[in-house]
């Protein structure tokens, strides 16, 4: 569905990705990995829209994102959504707000209308609706997470992007978290890239993996393909080696 | 021999210094353009729908009315200091009764709408710069695009018509305020006579001396605001970042305000 062919982005004078390609399949949950600073974030945030690329394609269902007329492809962004690091929920708005916010500024629906099904799109990821008028400061990083979560998928999204959905949390909140996104992207048979560096994780939501080093995916393979791989980029990263082939290069 | 390596010293400090100016100046003139860009695509992405009414009227309220207070206090103190300061130089050569033609001209044409800009860069540039460079650099402003909303329309276009269309006003009320601390100072402290003062305040005044004022400061309003805009949503490096934005965003304005005074009062009122 979504298929990315040689992707380069310079940022700051500064090469962040040269030469991404990948793939991702309808309802497919792919994991991407690497070392922080290598541009993870950057990849989806390209994807999106949202920084400028150098060259490369982006296409999904077949069409180029560059080639596509306008309104062909804010009808593709309009269906992808994202789940980033810090949650980046509005703080000046409440958190039903929050979740609806899609729905009334960007579809245009009236706030009462809104408000019932950001309630529901609340308790599906485990929210009391009694807290639908707190605001976003008072909460929890992983009540945050939810919040976020509900945002994204009340607009049903074809492709859900998770940037580090665990990171910061305790383990027992990480596995909620992850179980709500196993149920929210396999249940509906989204498309899904996540970012994480929670081993724990990857075995529960991946379907293929693919490591990113240097701006290029230099590894993909199963969870199978993971445990066994005997490649010295993956075993460093695996095996948490502060020496090995990832760490040579660095200053 | 020393000397002549003093004097290379001396110089190679001074070509340094008036480089430094000189790069300053430079990225200043290269924001002013890259800001022009962006009030353009602003513009052009508020005058088309949906239009956010509701943000509207919420930046209408921050931005306008709860600069009054300040914008009201600094222009009663500027009437006031005006009408003594005027009254020692003019009473040196007799020629107190013009004080209320200086001062009404004065307070219309230059320092209503100059003081209560920089107030207003101040006030309203600052809150603008520091909330978007948060929402910036805590990714709010890139949820708002994949939540399928328009940040020109929605945070930008708001803030921008806010200040071009409550300066102007504030400007009016800070005019009539000024006047009226110079009245005050003038009757009880001076020995003015109150009619006649106020006889004489409008005796000379102009349409043009108020509108023209009014018109500088629909450009300052709209140049505040943008600055604020702009320096907001390219502020980056967490919060550090978010205090580089608002400090540039309250230096670009006043610089540009002071600069666009100029510049408006030589096309308005120098033809
Ligand atoms: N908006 C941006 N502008 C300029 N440089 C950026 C921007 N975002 C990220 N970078 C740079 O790109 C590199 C990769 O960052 P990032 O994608 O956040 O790494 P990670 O893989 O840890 O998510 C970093 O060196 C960062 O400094
Ligand atoms: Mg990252």
């Amino acid at each position: 569905m979504l298929k990315i062919r040689d992707l380069h982005v310079t940022l700051n004078e500064k090469r962040v990705l040269s030469g991404v390609d990948l793939d991702l399949q309808e309802g497919e949950s792919l994991i991407i990995l690497g070392c922080s600073g290598t541009g993870k974030s950057v990849l989806l945030k390209t994807i999106l829209g949202l920084l400028p690329k150098d060259s490369g394609t982006i296409s999904v269902d077949g069409v180029d994102l560059d080639k596509a007329t306008p309104e062909e492809e804010t009808k593709v962004r309009h269906r992808m959504g994202m789940l980033f690091q810090g949650s980046a929920l509005f703080d000046s708005l409440t958190l039903w707000e929050n979740v609806a916010f899609g729905l009334i500024y960007g579809r245009k629906m009236p706030p009462e209308e809104a408000k019932p099904l950001a309630l529901a799109a609340m308790e599906k990821v485990e929210l009391d609706r009694k807290m639908a008028s707190l605001m976003p400061a008072s909460l929890s990083g992983g009540m945050q997470k939810r919040v976020g979560l509900a945002r994204t998928l009340i607009l049903e999204p074809r492709m859900i992007f998770f940037d580090e959905p665990t990171t910061g949390l305790d383990p027992i909140t990480s596995g909620i978290v992850n179980d709500l996104i196993v149920q929210a992207v396999k249940g509906l048979n989204i498309g899904s890239i996540t970012i994480t560096h929670d081993l724990n994780s990857v075995h529960k939501i991946a379907d293929r993996i693919c490591f990113l080093f240097e701006g290029k995916i230099i590894w993909t393979g199963s969870l199978k393909g993971l445990d066994t791989t005997e490649n010295p980029y993956m075993r460093q990263f695996l095996d948490a080696k502060p020496s090995g082939p990832l760490t040579e290069n660095r200053p | 021999m020393l000397h002549l390596k003093e004097k290379e010293k001396t110089k190679k400090a001074c070509v340094n210094f008036l480089a430094y100016i000189g790069r300053g100046f430079l990225s200043f003139l290269q924001s002013c353009g890259k800001s022009a860009l962006f009030l353009k695509k602003t513009v052009f992405c508020g005058l088309t729908r949906p239009y956010y009414g509701k943000q509207i009227r919420k930046q209408l309220m921050e931005i306008g009315f709860y600069s009054l207070p300040v914008i009201g206090l600094t222009s009663i103190f500027t009437g006031i200091v005006l009408a003594l300061q005027s009254y020692t130089g003019f009473s040196r050569f007799s020629a107190q009764g013009a004080l209320p033609t200086l001062v009404v001209l004065c307070v219309t044409r230059e320092l209503g709408p100059v003081i209560a800009a920089l107030m207003f860069s101040g006030r309203v540039g600052a809150t603008i710069a520091a909330e978007i460079a948060t929402m910036k650099v805590t990714e709010q402003i890139d949820a708002l695009s994949t939540l399928s909303t328009c940040v020109y329309r929605y945070l930008y276009w708001p803030r921008i018509l806010a200040g071009l269309l409550t300066l102007p006003l504030l400007v009016f009320i800070a005019d009539v305020l000024g006047v009226f601390g110079g009245f005050l100072i003038a009757v009880y402290q001076l020995g003015f006579n109150a009619e006649q003062y106020l006889k004489r305040t409008v005796e000379f005044l102009t349409f043009e001396d108020v509108s023209f004022g009014l018109i500088k400061a629909a450009f300052f309003g709209v140049t505040t605001a943008l600055m604020g805009c702009y320096q907001g949503a390219n502020a980056k490096d967490g919060a550090a970042g978010v205090g580089r934005a608002t400090m540039n965003a309250v230096v670009y304005s006043s610089i540009a305000v002071m600069f666009l005074d100029y510049l408006l009062t030589t096309i308005l009122f120098h033809k």
